[in-house]
């Protein structure tokens, strides 16, 4: 297993008038080439469970193992943790500092301590896997760029480390519909061409349905459902009570059912729910 | 025909910042919105949505043409404090736009500054309060408001000071479901009393209840229709790196599938609708 969580808690402003549970009894694990959607309302511990993974928090109690290495063991330098997990935060545009987009990208694994021959092959490598022309950007400063290729450059500068584990927290929010298609492909293929574990949070019911291969469930800081797309979708009532909405093809069919149709709900992606509909309604 | 609330002739803007000297964001622009419309804009990253926001309450000036809000020429600083009382914005980031540490103080913030009396003041923080189903939490401190409730204070912030065109720049982007629903809620919910509503947005489903849609590329205005016109052709929206609504994508594969789905379908009953009229 890549990332196992065992009896996670974690509570905020433990012991004053403002406690807070932001997570309480998490446990779950996470293979190595997962790509794993975390959605939940917000306020459900979804940004306090990713920060625990790379040591940006401690937990309250509980233990976190990133491939075989407790992260919260007192001689684990911060070093060996950030070597394997990559996190991306919102905006992540929003924290380019460098002059050059070269300078930006190489910050991390140059303070990995590699040798400059690989620094550059990662710079290079990591630019090109976000779809961007290293020759024609690398001098170019950060700010000349556009919103989305200032993102694709902040991502490159996490996965220049090479994390065999990338979390991203809502890396298509402002991006127009194109653009976040292009993303969540960018993302689908690190996962499937360079076999990195993914685990991306999210607002998007669509998103989730269409990329990931298991989804995680979080309401009111508790892990309510971890499984495949179709069996997490398949409650839709328990969606709706928690305040989140099954992918409207789902929908569609789960309306056309309570009319008295005899169909397959199980669907989920707009093409599966479309053959679906066909099946039943065609001649 | 009501009448005109917003109206821009012949628009430029271009931003001259040290890295990219005479970007032409607004390209002679032309558009009139009237008074009671529910308008969506969309359009790709760097499209110009955003610069023509700016434009409507004269956080910015154009390069050239006019902008008149009710009226007035924005270009002409005696205006200035008018058209902002005419047009309010609600901004993306719902951390950025609180003043003050309690909320009902954040929303007489505007009501005080328009030197209206405390009684007065008192009546337009309740009922705007009220209105976002905020006024449980008026006691409250921003930190323990979530990003959606905080749009609503922020809403109900501007709505205190009696606007007749609230423009939205992409208000929903930082919340959940329920928080989007809740706001597109409010948002109807205000038109309805009349005000006129501008959205911005990159979530095509949040406006197909909007009256009209106006779509911008490359800093002009490349589409202008109601939903329904807008919405039936796919693949020009896609060329635009824009995209349809989910139900539309369906009933666009039903039909492409050989069901007799009339086109046009924009919500999920209209489609089960017309799916139960086939059998």
């Amino acid at each position: 297993m890549s990332i196992e969580v065992k009896n996670l808690s974690h509570i905020y402003s433990k012991g004053t008038v403002f406690e807070h549970i932001a997570l309480e009894d998490v446990s779950f694990e996470v293979g190595p080439h997962d790509f794993i959607g975390i959605i939940g309302h917000t306020g459900s511990g979804k940004s306090t469970l990713i920060q625990h993974i790379n040591r940006l928090l401690v937990p309250t109690s509980g233990t976190i193992v990133v491939n075989n290495i407790n992260i919260n063991e007192p001689n684990v330098p911060m070093k060996e943790i950030v070597k394997r997990v990559g996190i991306v935060f919102q905006y992540p545009e929003y924290q380019l500092f460098e002059e050059t987009v070269y300078k930006d990208v190489s910050f991390g694994p140059k303070n990995l301590g590699y040798d400059e021959e690989k620094v550059d092959f990662l710079v290079k490598q990591s630019i090109e896997i976000m779809g961007l022309d290293y020759e024609e950007i690398k001098d170019k400063s950060p700010f000349e760029l556009s919103g989305g290729q200032k993102r694709r450059v902040a991502i490159a500068g996490v996965i220049a480390m090479k994390p065999p584990i990338l979390i991203l927290d809502e890396p298509t929010s402002g991006l127009d519909p194109m653009g976040r298609r292009e993303m969540l492909d960018m993302i689908k293929n690190m996962n499937k061409q360079l076999g990195m574990c993914i685990i991306l949070v999210t607002h998007s019911m669509d998103d989730v349905a269409e990329y990931a291969d298991k989804i995680m469930v979080f309401s009111s800081g508790r892990l309510m459902k971890y499984g495949p797309p179709a069996e997490v979708f398949a409650d839709s009532k328990f969606l709706a009570d928690i305040s989140l909405d099954v992918p409207q093809s789902k929908a569609v069919l789960e309306r056309l059912k309570e009319e008295g149709y005899e169909i397959d709900t199980s669907a989920y992606t707009t093409k599966e729910a479309a053959k679906e509909i066909i099946r039943v309604f065609g001649k | 025909m009501n009448k005109k609330i917003i109206e821009l002739r012949d628009v430029s803007f271009v931003y001259d910042s040290e890295n990219a000297p005479g970007v032409k964001a607004l390209d002679e622009v032309s558009l009139d919105i009237y008074e009671g419309e529910f308008v969506g804009i969309v359009g790709k990253n760097g499209s110009g949505k955003s610069t023509l926001a700016k434009l409507l309450n004269a956080l910015i000036l154009p390069s050239s043409g006019k902008v008149f809000v009710g009226g007035m020429d924005s270009a002409d600083p005696q205006y200035t404090t008018d058209i902002r009382k005419v047009c309010s914005m609600v901004f993306q980031n719902p951390d950025n736009q609180m003043v003050a540490t309690i909320v009902e103080e954040d929303t007489a913030f505007g009501p005080e500054n328009l030197g209206l009396a405390p009684d007065k003041i008192r009546r337009r923080v309740d009922e705007s309060l009220k209105a976002v189903g905020m006024y449980d939490f008026k006691d409250k401190k921003p930190h323990q408001l979530s990003g959606g409730q905080k749009q609503r204070v922020a809403i109900a912030g501007v709505i205190a000071m009696h606007p007749q065109c609230i423009v939205f720049d992409e208000s929903t982007a930082m919340l959940d479901p329920a928080g989007r629903a809740d706001l597109i809620n409010i948002m109807h919910t205000l038109n309805s009393e009349g005000v006129t509503v501008i959205f911005i947005t990159h979530y095509m489903e949040e406006i197909v209840g909007a009256s009209r849609i106006i779509v911008m590329g490359d800093g002009k205005i490349i589409g202008d229709g109601t939903p329904r016109e807008i919405f039936s052709n796919p693949k020009w929206l896609e060329e635009n790196r824009l995209s349809v609504p989910e139900i539309v994508a369906l009933s666009t594969a039903l039909r492409e599938g050989g069901l007799d789905i009339p086109p046009g379908i924009l919500s999920e009953d209209e489609l089960v609708e017309a799916l139960c009229r086939l059998k």
